[in-house]
């Protein structure tokens, strides 16, 4: 009994010098933990646009709209679950969750944040292709490959179905 | 009527400063609803701002809903909408009551709050950090602000 009360005394006095449990929230900032998957942001040097996070986002607030020469992909945080699978599929690691969580917003709509690429365009039919960097890195993979001459200069630059008809083209002038 | 405006001045300034909230669910997958219980814990302590939580919406001003509309609750929130005395705020809590999230296209989804029911400010994230519902919540009380001339 004595030892239970004692106990409860003890108690009371660290209580009485140990200060208030409450955060000061909005006098005082509270930053989320490391690790917090909050508000995406995009590393707009290292996008090469190939929509890796558009495929994958299990709630589609991801969109890629190819416009003229230009292709946008654009995060919609209303939208936006916080899951980080587009952080996970993207092969340049251009999408980070920073910590930043509050999005409060009276305009749904305005909450959006995008990245612009250019778009080349097949040079026979003028279909786009792919965006400018996705080419170029592609070029820079397969630059050790043993390539015909004038393969890398035209054929590269066709969009799928004219790089089929006129590799058929050459193959049947017996150039290949 | 010097003294009609005078009260009208006191009703607005203790609204802004006690506003009641009333927490309806219409359909989320009590995440969200987790999170605003969270709001009311000795942790982050609404009641710092006058907020209580009120067990009927005909005592509140605030209506924080989460979740998106499904089909089953649609004649409810409206009825509680309409229970709610006016002026009131309306905050959407997370990002299902934002945009219906995930659910979009769903049989049972009526679409998001702000297709049923005026919204004042919507608080994304799934769910929002019990910081980010205090914001939403302060924010809404902005339009509590009315400009009375005397």
């Amino acid at each position: 009994m004595k030892t239970a009360k004692l106990r409860i005394i003890a108690e009371v006095l660290r209580s009485l010098a140990s200060r208030a449990y409450t955060l000061k929230y909005p006098r005082v900032a509270s930053p989320a933990p490391q690790g917090f998957r909050g508000k995406l942001e995009y590393d707009i040097e290292k996008c090469t646009g190939c929509a890796a996070c558009v495929q994958n986002c299990p709630a589609a607030a991801l969109k890629s709209i190819s416009n003229g020469d230009r292709r946008t992909i654009e995060v919609w945080y209303g939208k936006c679950i916080y899951c980080g699978r587009c952080e996970e599929v993207c092969p340049e690691r251009a999408i980070t969750l920073t910590t930043a969580y509050s999005l409060v917003t009276g305009r749904k709509e305005e909450i959006k944040s995008s990245v612009q690429l250019e778009i080349n365009r097949c040079l026979r039919c003028g279909k786009p292709v792919a965006t400018a960097r996705q080419i170029d890195k592609v070029r820079l993979q397969v630059k050790d490959l043993v390539l015909p001459e004038d393969y890398d200069a035209y054929l590269s630059s066709l969009c799928f179905d004219c790089r089929k008809t006129v590799q058929a083209g050459l193959l049947l002038a017996g150039r290949i | 009527m010097q003294g009609g405006s005078r009260r009208l001045k006191i009703f607005d300034w203790s609204r802004r400063k006690s506003p009641w909230a009333f927490h309806l669910n219409t359909g989320s997958c009590n995440n969200c609803d987790i999170e605003i219980v969270d709001v009311l814990t000795p942790r982050f302590d609404v009641e710092r701002f006058g907020i209580l939580l009120q067990g009927s919406p005909r005592h509140a001003d605030v209506l924080l809903v989460t979740g998106p509309v499904t089909r089953q609750v649609l004649p409810r929130l409206k009825r509680v909408y309409e229970q709610v005395p006016k002026p009131n705020v309306v905050v959407a809590v997370g990002t299902c009551a934002t945009s219906t999230g995930c659910y979009e296209g769903s049989y049972n989804i009526v679409g998001p709050v702000d297709r049923v029911i005026p919204v004042d400010v919507f608080v994304p994230g799934c769910p929002p950090r019990p910081q980010a519902i205090i914001d939403g919540v302060v924010a809404a009380l902005e339009k509590f602000k009315v400009e009375r001339s005397d």
